[in-house]
């Protein structure tokens, strides 16, 4: 049974109040800290040129992003739901123990580690410098290609060298989504009767300097993704995917330059009942940033795909961007605001073999509250 | 000649608490029961970062005064060495990331001096003016010191 808004708020309260009974001793730490932001952001968007019906045309669309994050002594707590015109979604619910000095133990539902943008910006708009997110760090409701919800445990770990550099870990296991429709659907917290396969996780990083934006490192993840098969069309007789990736990223600030990068290659086995097909592809993107008069900066990027044109696992995510060349201008003003602006020239994956191409122009403003 | 002779020894031979006690001193602060000696210029700025330091299996939790802009402005360019803008960012992706405990800002010496004595080998800084004001403070390090 679908939940209303209202009902999944309440259960929301009930988790976040059972997760803080549970943590009532450390609560009477003294050490304790409690933060409340409120991201929020209103886009607009318009597409023209050979429009598909997958895209919008033409939309306005209000987010508001509320995270609560709870510190004891050893105890972490972090909450995470999103309102939108579309949606409204349990984003993130985990509750953490550091086992040692900059490691943490995670339990619940998280962003997965295997994709860069998205385990640096989650759903904090305002923190990430352009409109869109990269095509193949898009959540699972928007044609994602890659889990971004995962169930289960992580676990965290800095370890940090002389002079400031460090290398950084993390290791997950969860559920992963399943496929219905036309999109990946994450385990819901507060729905939990469907069948999930597992997902495992791992990133390994390294900063020469954990001051500053410097950061290269390997992402890797196996997925086991159960199908809805009477879902849609495309999907009869298909009984799960199997989904393998491992990446590159990059994320370099130097002056007032930024580059931001990832790249992964993936292998995807969809099982069907009487037959298997396979795929291999790389899916990416590289975005530069400019810093100007301290706050404007200007930015582009271009969300590249290698091999993904005759993918039996794309073409399930016909609304999927495969490419998008991107330039946009950030103003910063009032310390937490800003206003954005993205000009585009976009394919998406289609439902055959061919790509349909369309422009798209976004404007933005983005904050946060605290 | 001689009176000058004697000035420049007043001053060479003062000790170096009481040239620091200038009001325009900057000092890093712990509480009088914590045994530790020294902490290195790194490991103030990962606290300040809000990267975990233990001290004898304790985190050293790092506290800030509120409403000093002069104060801030050394704690930026000294003990970060970021921007006001950079700082604030970095500590708000930490929340938003990992709900990683920011530096408490505290409103008044009184709060700071009662935070260290209750968190053993936390640190905080503050006008050297201020910190004589309290036994239970001692300075670990002078952080800033000018006209």
């Amino acid at each position: 049974m679908p939940k209303t808004p209202l009902s999944r708020v309440a259960l929301c309260s009930a988790a976040l109040a059972f997760s803080l009974s549970l943590a009532q001793p450390a609560l009477a730490d003294e050490d304790s800290q409690h933060n409340l932001l409120l991201f929020t952001s209103v886009d607009a968007l318009d597409t023209f040129e050979e429009s598909t019906e997958e895209v919008h045309d033409s939309r306005v669309r209000p987010v508001l992003d509320v995270l609560y994050s709870y510190s004891g002594d050893r105890f972490r707590f972090l909450a995470e739901y999103l309102w939108s015109s579309d949606e409204a979604e349990l984003e993130r619910l985990k509750a953490g123990w550091e086992i040692s000095d900059n490691s943490v133990l995670w339990l619940g539902r998280f962003h997965t580690t295997a994709k860069y943008w998205t385990s640096e910006f989650h759903h904090g708009q305002f923190m990430q410098t352009s409109i869109t997110r990269p095509s193949v760090e898009e959540w699972e409701d928007e044609s994602g290609p890659i889990p971004s919800h995962v169930t289960g445990l992580m676990l965290q770990f800095d370890e940090h060298k002389e002079e400031g550099a460090a290398y950084e870990y993390a290791f997950s296991v969860g559920l992963a989504p399943r496929f219905e429709g036309q999109e990946l659907v994450a385990f819901d917290m507060l729905d939990p009767r469907s069948d999930h396969g597992a997902s495992i996780n791992a990133r390994i990083a390294y900063t020469p300097n954990v001051f500053r934006q410097m950061r290269i490192g390997l992402l890797a993840g196996w997925n086991d993704i159960n199908v809805d098969s009477g879902s849609a069309q495309a999907l009869t007789g298909l009984d799960d995917i199997s989904q393998s990736t491992a990446g590159v990223f990059g994320d370099w600030q130097w002056d007032n330059w930024r580059v931001l990068a990832y790249y992964v290659y993936f292998h995807n086995e969809l099982n069907y009942a009487r037959r298997k097909d396979s795929d291999d592809f790389v899916l990416g993107y590289i975005q530069f940033e400019h810093e100007f008069r301290d706050d404007w900066t200007v930015f582009g990027r271009a969300d590249n795909s290698f091999g993904e044109d005759l993918s039996p696992y794309l073409r399930l995510l016909p609304a999927f961007l495969s490419h998008r060349h991107m330039l946009g201008l950030r103003w910063d003003f009032a310390d937490y605001h800003a206003l954005s602006m993205e000009i585009a020239e976009t394919a998406s994956q289609g439902g055959n073999f061919e790509h349909d191409s369309f422009k798209e122009i976004r404007f933005q403003w983005s904050a946060v509250f605290r | 000649m001689r009176i000058v002779l004697l000035t420049l020894c007043a001053i060479t031979c003062l000790p170096t608490s009481v040239l620091a006690s200038d009001k325009r001193t900057v000092v890093l602060v712990t509480g009088t029961e914590c045994p530790m000696q020294q902490l290195s210029a790194l490991e103030i700025r990962k606290v300040y970062m809000a990267i975990t330091i233990s001290y004898q299996g304790m985190p050293i939790r790092g506290f800030r005064l509120n409403n000093d802009e002069q104060l801030d402005s050394v704690f930026y360019q000294y003990v970060v060495a970021m921007t006001k803008k950079s700082y604030e960012r970095r500590l708000l992706s930490l929340i938003l990331k990992h709900g990683t405990p920011e530096p408490k800002k505290l409103d008044t010496p009184e709060e700071v001096a009662q935070a260290l004595r209750k968190q053993r080998c936390s640190i905080a800084y503050m006008w050297k003016s201020q910190a004589d004001k309290f036994n239970e403070l001692r300075s670990l390090k002078l952080i800033w010191q000018g006209e």
